[in-house]
């Protein structure tokens, strides 16, 4: 690592030091599970003083990029940004406007059309069982009065898994996380939808089930576009040839 | 924050402290009472209208930095600036959660098939005469480049890259951006192999424009599938993307 890290001089002298990091572990020099010299040595091979290396170490864990372990066997240890940092990023960007929650609405439909295709191929008779566990679950708790918006997130997370690919549930998950879908539905309060997501899962499980994937695709395109303010035109697209 | 008083930031007390004071920022900017290139107030001021330690002002800042929503300027006009993110920030995080996280290449490779196949039908819809001609003339630089021998897989990367803007929706945008370099390495790797597969590549990517020209969804559809699966088998195998390696793809799915 000796020749790793080079002096650092002018300009935010931290930015810079995170610059060096990142590509260094963009580079795979550094691989997760990697730790980072100890802020001491940092200090000396960047030549700054040790609070801007702290600077740059903070701003590389909230990247998710480090993670700072701390006790005896502690230190920075180099990690995966999780789903959650990105779709972090994505309500950053929401937030000023730079991105508007349709185009992230869409974008999710695209992964998911992709993920329960995948699911209709994949998902052995134990998982669709388990779908219809869920589902039926479900409409008990709804029967109940006890239904709630995690239940939701669950079907889909588990159906995401079904898909038997995780670098596209990862993605999935990090578009989902920023955007409940209440944001850009109009009309209705969540509650109010309840009964419609839970008919919805159970018809997207019943294709599942016939492993009919175009049949997937349309209900799950219904289910994530009803009533909400996504563009006709990219609705239409979606369920065109479906 | 046009008026600077100190309403706009209460004193915060517990929990996460710095995340907090995060949080009350992003809720002025989602209120509109910060705007992109607006300061914040004076760390020391903060400190004070927060009633929290300096560390923590300085550790809030950091946390906003890295985030791209602002930018700390230094020198006598400097401060922290309220800036908005790019995009290419949220990319690079998913590129990176894609590269570090402990996934098979085959996977990455998928979602990337799955996302651009899945795409299409937006891109059919959408598509403009002005993406159309970029898009051509795309194809039309590979073509002169595998003539003279310079093609390379930046090319074709390019091409992925313009075809998605075509859906005019910047998330997908966003999200080929991300799912390019996982990909790359491997293509080159392949192109370097065997450097006469660029040609029907090139072809097909001509063919797809041209069915995104004519709104038509199947035939780019298929065509598309077909392109990348080609690219995926080449990966996949070891050898020239011929025959042995189709057989030995085929081994692998059981046939």
């Amino acid at each position: 690592m000796a020749e790793l890290f080079a002096p650092v001089e002018g300009g935010r002298i931290s930015l810079q030091i995170v610059q060096q990091i990142q590509d260094a572990i963009r580079s795979s020099q550094l691989e997760p599970g990697d730790r980072l010299p100890p802020e001491r040595d940092l200090a000396e091979r960047f030549g700054v003083s040790r609070v801007t290396v702290r600077d740059a170490l903070r701003s590389l864990e909230v990247l998710g990029l480090i993670r700072i372990r701390v006790g005896a066997t502690g230190g920075a240890f180099v990690t995966s940004p999780g789903a959650e940092i990105v779709g972090e990023g994505l309500t950053n960007l929401m937030l000023l406007s730079s991105l508007e929650p349709e185009e992230i609405a869409e974008t999710r439909l695209v992964l998911e059309l992709g993920s329960v295709a995948l699911a209709t191929a994949r998902a052995t008779d134990e998982e669709i069982e388990e779908l219809r566990t869920i589902t039926n679950d479900g409409q008990a708790a709804l029967d109940q009065g006890t239904y709630e918006r995690d239940m939701s997130v669950q079907f889909h997370l588990r159906l995401a898994q079904i898909a038997h690919n995780n670098a596209l549930s990862l993605v999935t998950d990090s578009f989902r996380g920023p955007l409940s879908m209440h944001v850009i539905r109009r009309r209705e309060s969540t509650e109010s939808g309840f009964p419609q997501t839970v008919q919805e899962h159970a018809a997207i499980v019943k294709a599942i089930e016939l492993r009919d994937a175009a049949e997937a695709q349309r209900k799950m395109a219904e289910h994530l576009t009803r009533g909400t303010r996504l563009p006709d035109d990219a609705v239409r697209a979606l369920l065109h040839e479906r | 924050m046009s008026d600077g008083s100190g309403m706009l930031f209460r004193q915060v007390q517990t929990g996460r402290v710095s995340e907090q004071i995060v949080d009350r920022v992003k809720d002025a900017i989602r209120r509109g009472e910060l705007k992109v290139g607006e300061r914040l107030p004076a760390e020391r001021q903060l400190t004070e209208q927060l009633n929290v330690s300096r560390v923590t002002v300085r550790d809030a800042l950091r946390i906003l930095e890295a985030r791209g929503l602002i930018e700390i300027r230094v020198g006598a006009h400097g401060g922290a600036f309220v800036t908005a993110p790019a995009p290419k920030l949220v990319a690079e995080g998913i590129t990176d959660m894609l590269m570090l996280s402990d996934l098979r290449a085959e996977d990455v490779m998928e979602a990337r098939q799955v996302f651009e196949l899945s795409l299409i039908p937006l891109a059919c819809e959408r598509a403009d005469d002005e993406d159309i001609a970029d898009l051509r003339a795309i194809c039309d630089r590979a073509e002169a480049a595998l003539a003279d021998g310079s093609f390379d897989v930046g090319l074709s990367a390019e091409f992925h890259g313009r075809l998605s803007r075509a859906t005019h929706n910047q998330a997908v945008e966003l999200m080929t951006d991300a799912l390019q370099p996982p990909m790359l390495a491997s293509l080159q790797k392949a192109y370097t192999v065997a450097p006469d597969l660029g040609g029907q590549g090139v072809r097909e990517h001509r063919e797809i424009v041209d069915a995104i020209a004519e709104r038509n969804v199947e035939q780019a559809t298929a065509i598309m599938s077909e392109h990348l699966e080609r690219a995926a088998r080449r990966l996949r195998g070891t050898g020239d993307g011929d025959a042995q390696v189709e057989r030995s793809y085929d081994e692998e799915k059981g046939a």
